[in-house]
Parts: structure tokens; sequence; C-alpha cells
């Protein structure tokens, strides 16, 4: 099931020429590394000027859903489903 | 030479696009709906729920009697507006002659693009090819190939889902034989009726009833039909360099339990008209009728009545007011109020709107600049009219519209409405 986190987390990002989208490599999260796996979906979402970048990823733990603020450069994990 | 028209169907789009973002719904029956409450209504479902006695608009304590092992998620508007943003872009890369039926919909005249392939199937089999790596595998869709728009639709539908279906000049004698009008796009269940006490069922029947007949018993649509029975349609591509002005600007809302009285309803109402006059003024125009609207009870009687103002207008203040003047007239005032609705029509451009020459709408005026521009830098809900802070917000939800409703116009463009949906 998908629980509510909202905590900001340290990203590791790959800046890909002809790329739509940063692509997330890795984040830490409470201490501990999750590699991403895969990329399910990526949206935007726009509040005024601020554009955020919604990821849906997949590491071998579970699935996430993260959040950049491309405005100040922030990301945060918004939501994750670790269970099997 | 004939033309040749693709016509492009998502298959389950909305939820197919929350089963790529979430492995876990996949080959799951998943029903997408606004709020997750047993009072909402099913907006859109997966495939797998589809084999099910399942249809849109359901609501959700039907849909879960009908399928035991329906999920339902709630929707994620930016994420299907995303999705069409993209598969709108891919198909770009192939043709500009675009028309956005809907959401989930397109028509492309390929015309001029087919000899650079091996036929149109092939053109066909690599938009989709295009649309898997790109969008995921997931977010399927089905192509109907013809020499018009009415028939790409019709094959499209016959081929579902994730098809190509293709109409060829050899193909088209038998299907008019064959189909039955009701499967034309325009064709609903009255029409259908109509035309089967004429003693037409199929398209050919509907080829060999004089025109004059047609015409005398559907008028102008008469000639529409004809043309669909002789298998031809000539109605042009309408491409999205050429959508037509808008002749409507309105929203509407549903009230949840907890607003359902008629002091809370206007405070709602305040906030759609505040939406609507924030629309028109992005969009560029005004307008002089007013359209307000109110259901009391679940289904219970209407009312809805407009006003014609004397010069048109884009403030969302003077919107209200004629909101409030149209209410006066319903007597008794109704103890509870389901759903409130606001629409300005008339519209014209805002620079063709005679110049105020009171000072206080000018002042008016440089507001409405300060309050947009404040919104478009920091957000919708930077900053609101007072009233709004009186009721609990409602959550926002999804729709089957609210894409329809942008689908045309802002698609396009890098911003689109963050307005709640219909």
């Amino acid at each position: 099931m998908t629980q509510s986190v909202n905590e900001a987390i340290d990203a590791l990002v790959i800046y890909r020429r002809g790329a739509p989208h940063p692509l997330l490599h890795a984040f830490r999260w409470r201490d501990e590394r999750y590699q991403v796996n895969e990329t399910f979906f990526v949206h935007r979402e726009r509040d005024g000027e601020t554009v955020y970048l919604c990821y849906s990823v997949g590491s071998g733990r579970g699935r996430f859903e993260l959040k950049l603020d491309t405005y100040l450069g922030r990301w945060m994990l918004q939501a994750a489903d670790v269970s099997n | 030479m004939g033309r040749t028209i693709f016509h492009l169907d998502m298959d389950a789009y909305f939820a197919s696009i929350e089963q790529q973002a979430n492995p876990k719904l996949r080959g799951k029956p998943i029903a997408v709906t606004g709020r997750p409450t047993e009072r909402s209504i099913v907006v859109a479902f997966s495939r797998e729920a589809k084999r099910f006695d399942v249809w849109t608009g359901m609501p959700a304590w039907e849909a879960i009697k009908a399928c035991r092992s329906l999920i339902f998620v709630p929707g994620h508007p930016e994420r299907y507006v995303e999705t069409t943003k993209r598969f709108l872009g891919i198909l770009k890369r192939f043709t500009p002659l675009i028309e956005v039926f809907s959401t989930d919909e397109v028509f492309m005249d390929m015309t001029r693009i087919i000899p650079r392939y091996n036929g149109p199937m092939d053109l066909a089999e690599r938009i989709k090819v295009r649309f898997r790596e790109e969008l995921g595998p997931c977010i399927t869709s089905t192509i109907g190939i013809a020499s018009n728009k009415t028939f790409a639709k019709l094959i499209a539908k016959r081929h579902k889902p994730d098809g190509i279906g293709h109409l060829t000049d050899e193909d088209l004698p038998e299907l008019l034989r064959t189909a039955p009008v009701s499967e034309i796009c325009g064709i609903g269940p009255r029409i259908e009726k109509r035309l089967s006490r004429m003693g037409v069922r199929t398209l050919s029947d509907l080829g060999e009833m004089p025109l004059a007949l047609l015409r005398r018993e559907f008028g102008v649509y008469g000639i529409f039909l004809k043309s669909v029975g002789l298998g031809t349609d000539p109605t042009p591509l309408v491409t999205y360099s050429e959508v037509p002005p808008p002749k409507s600007v309105g929203h509407s809302r549903s009230l949840p339990p907890h607003l359902r009285t008629y002091t809370l309803a206007l405070h709602v109402l305040r906030d759609l008209c505040d939406k609507v006059g924030r629309r028109m003024r992005k969009l560029g125009y005004v307008g002089r009728t007013v359209h307000c609207g109110l259901r009391f009870g679940l289904k219970g009687p209407g009312f809805s009545k407009q006003t014609t103002l004397d010069t048109p207008t884009d403030d969302d203040e003077r919107i209200y007011r004629a909101c409030l003047d149209i209410l006066s007239q319903t007597a008794p005032r109704p103890e509870v109020v389901n759903k409130v609705s606001v629409s300005v029509t008339h519209l014209i451009p805002h620079r063709e709107a005679p110049l105020s020459l009171f000072e206080t709408d000018h002042r008016k005026e440089a507001l409405h600049r300060a309050v947009d521009h404040i919104r478009d830098q920091f957000g919708e809900k930077a900053i609101c009219v007072g009233t709004s802070l009186l009721y609990q917000a409602i959550p926002r939800h999804v729709s089957g519209f609210v894409l329809d409703q942008m689908g045309h116009r802002d698609v396009y463009g890098d911003q689109y409405s963050e307005d709640d949906p219909v």
C-alpha cells in the first residue's frame, strides 16, 4: 500500500542530452540508498511559475513517488510503497 | 486522389496511464474515480475491468457489485494532460495535420505522408512502436484507417484494443451492407429509432434513401446521413491551428454533503465565478450573457436562467452579481443545493469591447491584472476571494470532461488550466 511520506531527500540524477527530463539514478532516504531500477512515469505539475517533475519509480525494494521542484532544485519523496 | 485519414484512439486511457505509473495495478481490474468514496462515480475502467458489466459514469458502489476485485484509483489529471501532450508531440513528428477530437482521440490526414512509407499499415505500426517506446508498454492505442473521418473512427472501434484496422475501397461495399447505422459516431439511439421507423437498419439502407426524404426528416443533418450511407464523409479535418474561438466559458460543481446548504452553495458559486472570470481573461474574451443554475436534491429539479448585461465583462464580481440577480427569482429559497453552475456566453475578444468611461472600471481592470499576475507567478491558490475561505475546499478530482475542456486549446501551449474539473 502506498504511504504518504513528504520528506526532503538527496538524489543522484543524470542530465542526459536529449532526454525529456532528468533521469533519477538513485536517492537516499532515512540513511538508506535506493537504486532506481525503472522509471515508470514522469509528469509535470505547475503551481504558478514553479514547475514540478513528478516521478514514479521502482527500486528493488518497492515503488516510490518523488517530486523535483525545478525552481529550487529540491527533491521530495512524496510516497512510498514498500509492501510486497 | 482520395484521402487517407487515421483515427487514433487511446485504449482505456486514464486507467492505462495509472497502470503505467504503478506496476502493481497492471493486469488487474481498476477503476479511476474522483474521490475514493462510495458516492463517487467511475470515470474510466481498465480493460481487465471491462470484461465485467461496468461502464463509465457508474457509481462506485454499483461497480464493486459488478466486479468484486475492482481496485479504485484516484485520478491524476496532470498525468493525463502530460500523456496527451506527449502523444501529440509524437504524432506531430509524422504530420502537422492533426485534429484533436478529444483527450484520447485524434484524426490525422496522412494522405501526403503515406508515399514515404510502405503503405498505411506500415505507418500505423511505426506510430505504435514510437508510442510503446516513449509512453510505456501499458499505454496502447488503436488506429483506424479509412478515406474519411467517420469510417476511420468506425474501423478503430472495431479493432480495439491495441489494433490497427484499414478499410480499403474493396472492403467498403461489404461494410456498408452489414454495418448497422448505430455504429456511426453521431447516430445515437434516438436517430437510430427514427431511421428504423423509416426502414433503415444498415448503412447501405441509408445510402438508398432519397436525399430529399432525409433532409425533410433530419434537416441539414440528412446530408451527412446520406453521405455516410454512401460511404463518403467530406467533413474536413479541423487542425489545432484552426480551432474556432470559444462560444462560452463556464464551470459547475456537484457539492459534497457538507456544502449542500444554500449559503455555502453561494460561496462555491462565488468561487466558480472567480474561475470563469480568470479563464475569460486568460483567453482574452469578455461576454454579455450570464447563465446560472442550481440543482436541488440528488436527482431533484433544477433551476437555470440567464441574464444579459448592458456591456460585456470578464469581471468575476459582476458575473457573480448577475448570478445573484438570477437566483433572486427562485422562490422559495431552496434548502438543499446539490449542484451549482455558471457560464458566460456571447463572447467577443476583449480588444473589441467598448472602452469604459468610468474610472472605477479601469481600477477594476488593474486589480484583475494584478491578481492574475500573482496567480501566474505563485499559483491559483496564492490569492483568492475571502468567501472561499468560509467553506472547506472541495477536493480536486478528475472527470471525463477535465481534459476535453482543455484538449483543443491548451494541450498545445506550455501552460495548462489548473481549474478544477467540471
